[in-house]
């Protein structure tokens, strides 16, 4: 803004930019006090990390009296010889290949769903829409029976199987949802020239779902890197464990639980995760940004 | 073939691609199975409950079971005790149960009434358990689990604010003794979240050693059914009321905010419970600057106390296992071998086994409860017969619904009501 005068240039200063910044402070202080919050369990975390185990549960104060890094350096020793980056191999294999089934198998059934006319297609998509209503728990007993026949357990096939063969209905949704964004002229346009269906599929829509593709590596990566319970019920071998199995093993029904141990196992299994987010979280953004505009 | 039944069930379930698979799995290792050398080994899966702790030490004698077994390899897997029930009930049904793991008592009956645990008479060398121990491993007449250690009752209580109160708990003491002695504990701490001792009415464990006391048991001997009426309920639950509203005892919306015991928290000066739980207790409370001692819980005949020696932890096979005499050799070499032993150390309790006693190193605090167990050795009695399978899920209902009672949405007689009407009906669904 640019003013003719100085004198008046200064009134207009006195008076409005003063609620204004009322308003600005509010806000901020508001949101400040929202941060604080939303942030508070992980600075009782890091708190809790580095008191010692008894003053964990006794002395409620967030701030440790005595600073101790035993729980990390016990964290780094990893468990019954195994190492710690071992849990974290683990856990990124899974992850990693939970990622590429995601992303290469729903892309292609949401296309084939979303894309496509053939007989059946309606009642296809209802049974695939209907497997998200189903609670996990129903599925735990007579999945495992199937990999039991097919000697298939204690390995990650349990664990991954499932998200190469597109069975995470919510992310088929969400390609749907965000394929029927995108011009139908496109591939229309690239069928007259002569492309089939793969080349329709990897040459114009799987370049321009790339947000979509974002938004499910991400949320693929968070969930199998947090996931307890397949492991816990599929892996019976140590040197397969990952991550959450580690930190499970620091709980004690019997005695005391090692709660420092467990508190700062907690702060490093969380810094590949925020790494991850923190890359990813550019495109996740742009993600939503260009669903919503085109939703 | 008849030895392993479920085997030959489980081959038959799935045809086509699954069974396909599976025989391309196997053709891999050669027709015969593995041959138990260096080359082609026997795998052994032993899983049990527990924490790093216990993975740790229980991976290094399995490592020297190993390196003196060649031809044998071990995968190693555990869980917290919750957890490791949930894999080993879904597993249960997939006939699908490691080799070797670790058993708890009140499950026994669950997974060896139908026919998952392998006999383990003429495999296991029995010979030299502790007299009397290994009657809990029994089920149906057979032995399918060997005990690895025992526990029994006991009151644990901090010996530092009992002497300051002035107040000693003579042998043969009543449950009114120990509730004038939480009252005068308490009184003499004066202070804000401490207590003489807690309400132990939720536990269904001190309800049978308070029947017990008076000849009778928890459940009828075929483990069907409840063995005492609702007007013993009432008693039971009624019995810790004036405690509460006086506040000698913390109350449940205290308690139940609780992350770990009373002991541990410095909040209570004592708390009834297995023998074995203290030496985890012990370091906690020494930091907090207190000592801790073990005394038999009260009773109501001084001449019976009601204990009875439990095995608080039993190793057993899984009856779907391909090498049962490789399992017992592993079951065999933890419990007999003195290096084994000298490994494990009390982790799991005191062993089981008297060449065990003699090899390992007992700590003072172990040692407390060794003298306490030989203390009791003239009150214990034999021992009821393996709860019945729902024994767990009762167990739970037993403190939910006392924990109604005493956030009082139910009378005690209303909650006896409840309780026996839940208890029959998962009974009746476990039978």
């Amino acid at each position: 803004m640019t003013a003719k005068t100085a004198s008046g240039r200064e009134i207009v200063r006195n008076t409005e930019p003063a609620s204004e910044r009322a308003k600005s402070w509010a806000w901020h202080l508001i949101m400040i006090a929202v941060l604080a919050i939303v942030l508070y369990p992980l600075v009782w975390v890091i708190a809790a990390s580095l008191k010692g185990n008894t003053d964990i549960i006794t002395d409620t104060g967030l701030w440790p009296e005595t600073v101790t890094w035993e729980h990390f350096a016990s964290a780094f020793d990893g468990l019954a010889g195994i190492p710690l980056w071992k849990f974290f191999w683990n856990s990124f294999v899974i992850a990693g290949l939970s990622v590429i089934g995601v992303v290469a198998s729903c892309a292609m059934t949401a296309y084939a769903l979303g894309r496509l006319r053939f007989p059946g297609r309606t009642l296809m998509l209802g049974i695939v829409i209907a497997t998200l209503l189903l609670p996990g728990q129903v599925m735990l007993i007579p999945q495992y029976l199937i990999f039991s026949e097919l000697q298939l357990t204690n390995s990650y096939v349990p664990l991954v199987i499932g998200k190469f063969l597109a069975l995470d209905a919510f992310f088929v949704f969400l390609y749907i949802q965000f394929m029927r964004g995108i011009p139908r002229e496109l591939d229309q346009a690239a069928t007259i020239d002569g492309a089939g269906h793969f080349r329709v599929f990897f040459s114009i829509l799987l370049p321009l779902l790339r947000p979509a593709v974002i938004t499910s590596s991400i949320f693929t990566f968070i969930w199998s890197w947090n996931d307890f319970l397949g492991p816990l019920i599929y892996l019976y071998d140590m040197e397969k464990f990952p991550l959450p199995r580690l930190l499970q093993s620091y709980s004690n029904s019997e005695g005391v639980t090692n709660w420092g141990g467990m508190m700062a196992m907690t702060l490093l299994s969380l810094i590949p995760v925020v790494l991850f987010f923190l890359v990813f979280q550019r495109f996740l953004i742009r993600g939503i940004a260009t669903s919503g505009v085109k939703g | 073939m008849n030895r392993y039944p479920y085997r030959a069930r489980r081959r038959t379930l799935l045809g086509g691609a699954g069974a396909a698979a599976a025989l391309g799995m196997t053709a891999a290792c050669g027709d015969d199975g593995p041959a138990g050398t260096a080359d082609d080994p026997i795998e052994l899966s032993f899983e049990w409950w527990g924490n790093d702790d216990r993975a740790e030490i229980t991976r290094q004698a399995v490592d020297l079971f190993e390196e003196k077994n060649e031809g044998i390899t071990v995968t190693t897997n555990f869980a917290d005790f919750p957890d490791y029930w949930q894999t080993m009930t879904t597993r249960m049904a997939g006939q699908d149960l490691p080799d070797v793991f670790q058993m708890d008592y009140s499950r026994l009956l669950q997974f060896g009434g139908n026919g998952m645990l392998l006999p383990l008479d003429g495999l296991v060398d029995t010979s030299d358990f502790i007299e009397g121990f290994l009657d809990t491993g029994y089920v149906n007449g057979e032995l399918v689990a060997v005990p690895v250690a025992g526990n029994t009752l006991g009151l644990v209580y901090r010996a530092d604010w009992f002497e300051a109160a002035g107040v000693t708990l003579e042998p043969g003491y009543t449950w009114a003794d120990y509730q004038k002695a939480m009252r005068e504990v308490t009184e003499n701490l004066a202070e804000d979240g401490k207590w003489g001792g807690g309400d132990f009415a939720g536990q269904y464990h001190f309800m049978e050693l308070w029947l017990r006391q008076a000849g009778g048991s928890f459940y009828t001997e075929d483990g069907t059914a409840l063995n005492f009426d609702k007007a013993q309920l009432v008693e039971w639950w009624s019995m810790n009321q004036d405690l509460a509203a006086d506040g000698v005892v913390p109350d449940i919306g205290t308690t139940s905010q609780w992350e770990e015991g009373g002991l541990v928290l410095d909040a209570l000066g004592s708390e009834i419970g297995w023998d074995n739980f203290m030496p985890w207790f012990a370091p906690a409370v020494a930091e907090n600057g207190g000592t801790l001692a073990l005394a038999a819980p009260p009773s109501q005949d001084p001449n019976n106390i009601g204990l009875y020696l439990k095995p608080s932890m039993q190793f057993v096979v899984g009856a779907n296992t391909e090498h049962p005499d490789e399992s017992a050799k592993l079951i065999d070499f933890l419990l007999t071998d003195p290096e084994a032993i000298a490994i494990l150390g009390t982790n799991r309790g005191v062993p089981a086994t008297n060449v065990g006693r003699d090899n390992v190193e007992v700590d003072e605090v172990s040692q407390q409860v060794l003298d306490y167990e030989a203390s009791v050795e003239q009150y214990l009695a034999s021992p009821p017969p393996p709860p019945p399978a729902a024994t767990g899920s009762i167990e739970q209902k037993f403190a939910e619904v006392y924990e109604q009672v005493l956030f009082e949405e139910l009378s005690a007689e209303d909650g006896a009501d409840t309780f026996f009407t839940e208890a029959e009906t998962l009974l009746a669904s476990e039978q």
